[in-house]
């Protein structure tokens, strides 16, 4: 329990997916579809039951940032367009007074603006709509990360548990990819042909018509396991260019340590360059700071 | 391509007609198509169980959360401390008025800030003794105030804005003459301090008797085997928080009085937002001040002290903290006699600083 981030947004993810699958099954990107499947899931009252305002804060926040996780490329046309209605309807239907703002790195409003310019040049007014509506409404921070940084954020905290979260996840994968890789599976495989060779070949009827085993039951099974492997990825380790195989590959011959330490590396690379803003500054080399790897923030010039 | 960007223009005026028509303020807009049953009920009263018919996830894990917190003291207390976290800013707007009508307000003077940014500052208490085995259990980390300052804004007004208890207290030893303790705080006579940011000392050089702190640590810098450095030093008037490279999260040092030291995060940058005040003698705004935690007098435990005695035999504790009453009544005769041999100083609590 002790240096643990607590997620307070728990559960949001889900209901978001439910949401965004009646959604696309409608196969529209009408707002009017979205708000009535958002009427019928009677989702305002997602923000009911929290104990105080603070705690009410830092979900709505939760809630924006779920929202707009939604813009990034690997999502079709249709997921971006949800992200940005649900993010629409949790400005405007968050209970606290003044309204908390819609935190958005640069990375995100270029998201955001290449939604907007599919959506002009397709001719779907509602999505523009809603986009300067929230403009119009002030409802944005720019800012250039997503959460505050320093020694007292949850970065700290949440950085040290996805590790470890990651590698629990191992201790249930590895054995799994061991079944796999080993290949006890590929000879079992091999011994069921064999017997269901031998059991065709006999001329006895009784033996021919002999049903204890479905024909394709390694079949099966290796298509549940990989299917479990696709559903318990772990978003680092998920890219788009990647192909799966060769990802399992490189899994099952890495030792823990190794698939640890490359975890610790991705991770603390990851909070260092969480500022998305620097992507478009040139790196400046600081003397002073010599051994660090990240480049400084440069400020805007006015 | 002229249809789009004409249905694009189109979109944006059809929202700009609606908008004046409706006159609405951004806080009070609530779109029909997304009322839901079961809502208005929700908003009048504190609800405490999930309303009928709804099955989101959500609201079932947070019932369960609830139901945990009630029973369990201590997971109480673990969310409570997980709810201090600082990912979020906890001011919504920054700034007294929150409607767009501040802006036809024509007392206040708009002096265009919105095209500059605001550089949230998070300033920590100074910390002593760390290795000490007295305070091992006490967190050393304590953010003590948090200020906003824009980016055209120098860094002695960020160093003016840092209120600190070292800078208002009174040096020297009264128990002589307690009745006529000089005015003269330890700010006035000592007046130097510095940033360290980059490898840069900005020292402040206002006035002509302040010292630059920086030139002792760089000439050690240049002396020591493992060369540190090089430093530069710089005037902390002439630089602007736009000139700075700094990263976010990332600490820098202010030291004044020597050899008190405060540990500086620059935690969040944004664009400023037509909410925020755009006033800007608002500017460095208080975010966040200490703690209202004070020390109270050790005899009465009522009043706030303002005096502390060093090497006082007939007190069980050193130091010890006393209120103006307790302090002149124990401590002298009826005639102002000094009773035993004791240090006493002036003492100025934290809360004393705003």
């Amino acid at each position: 329990m002790p240096n643990q981030g607590k997620n307070f947004a728990a559960g949001v993810q889900t209901d978001v997916d439910t949401l965004m699958k009646k959604f696309v099954g409608k196969k529209s990107i009408r707002y009017e579809e979205f708000a009535k499947i958002w009427r019928d899931m009677k989702f305002s009252l997602i923000f009911l039951l929290k104990d105080n305002e603070r705690e009410l804060l830092l979900f709505t926040h939760e809630c924006f940032k779920i929202a707009m996780n939604l813009w990034t490329i690997n999502h079709s046309f249709q997921e971006q367009v949800t992200g940005l209605y649900l993010l629409y309807g949790f400005y405007v239907k968050q209970p606290l007074n003044p309204p908390v703002k819609i935190r958005i790195t640069l990375e995100q409003w270029k998201q955001l603006q290449e939604i907007f310019s599919i959506a002009t040049r397709e001719h779907h007014l509602d999505i523009c709509f809603i986009f300067r509506r929230l403009q119009l409404m002030n409802a944005f921070h720019f800012v250039a990360t997503p959460t505050m940084m320093g020694p007292k954020s949850s970065l700290r905290l949440n950085g040290i548990s996805e590790v470890q979260e990651t590698s629990r996840l191992d201790d249930v994968m590895m054995p799994l990819q061991e079944l796999k890789n080993c290949g006890h599976l590929e000879q079992l495989q091999a011994i069921h042909e064999h017997y269901t060779k031998m059991k065709e070949a006999q001329s006895i009827d009784s033996v021919q018509t002999l049903n204890i085993v479905s024909g394709d039951v390694y079949e099966e099974i290796n298509e549940k396991i990989k299917q479990f492997q696709e559903r318990y990825k772990h978003p680092n380790q998920d890219s788009i260019f990647d192909e799966g195989d060769i990802n399992e590959e490189d899994e099952g011959e890495e030792s823990v340590g190794t698939r640890r330490a490359r975890l610790r590396a991705q991770q603390f690379s990851s909070v260092a360059t969480v500022s998305q803003s620097r992507r478009h500054r040139p790196v400046q080399k600081d003397d002073s700071s010599g051994s660090d790897k990240s480049p400084s923030k440069k400020k805007k010039q006015q | 391509m002229v249809i789009s960007r004409t249905s694009h223009v189109c979109t944006y005026l059809l929202s700009r007609w609606i908008w004046t028509r409706m006159r609405f303020r951004s806080t009070t807009l609530k779109p029909k198509s997304l009322i839901c049953e079961g809502e208005v009920h929700a908003q009048s009263e504190k609800v405490t169980e999930i309303p009928e018919e709804v099955e989101l996830m959500t609201l079932r894990i947070q019932k369960g959360e609830l139901e945990k917190r009630r029973s369990d003291v201590n997971y109480k207390k673990y969310v409570y401390d997980r709810l201090k976290v600082q990912d979020y800013p906890e001011r919504v707007c920054l700034g007294g008025v929150t409607n767009s009508q501040s802006k036809k307000t024509s007392s206040k003077v708009k002096l265009g800030i919105l095209s500059d940014v605001l550089l949230t500052v998070q300033i920590f208490r100074p910390v002593q003794n760390v290795s000490n085995q007295k305070y091992r259990g006490v967190e050393s980390l304590l953010v003590d105030q948090e200020v906003a300052v824009l980016g055209r804004q120098k860094l002695i007004q960020l160093r003016d804005s840092i209120g600190c208890v070292s800078d208002i207290a009174v040096p020297g030893d009264f128990s002589e003459n307690p009745n006529f303790p000089p005015e003269l705080r330890a700010e006035d006579l000592y007046k130097s301090g510095f940033f360290y940011i980059n490898g840069v000392f900005y020292s402040d050089m206002r006035n002509t008797e302040n010292r630059d702190y920086s030139s002792q640590i760089r000439a050690w810098a240049k002396e020591t085997v493992e060369k540190i450095g090089p430093f530069t030093s710089k005037k902390m008037e002439d630089c602007q928080f736009m000139d700075l490279d700094l990263r976010l999260g990332y600490p820098y040092v202010y030291v004044h009085q020597g050899f008190c030291e405060h540990l500086i995060v620059f935690s969040d940058l944004r664009l400023c937002h037509p909410d925020d005040s755009q006033d800007i003698c608002d500017y460095p705004m208080y975010l966040r001040t200490p703690r209202k935690q004070r020390i109270i007098c050790m005899v009465c435990h009522i009043k706030t002290s303002r005096w502390v005695t060093f090497g006082n035999k007939r007190v069980p504790e050193d130091p010890f903290f006393f209120c103006e009453n307790c302090f002149f009544k124990y401590n002298y005769t009826a005639d102002g006699k000094k009773i035993g041999d004791f240090q006493a100083h002036l003492y100025f609590d934290r809360t004393a600083i705003f």
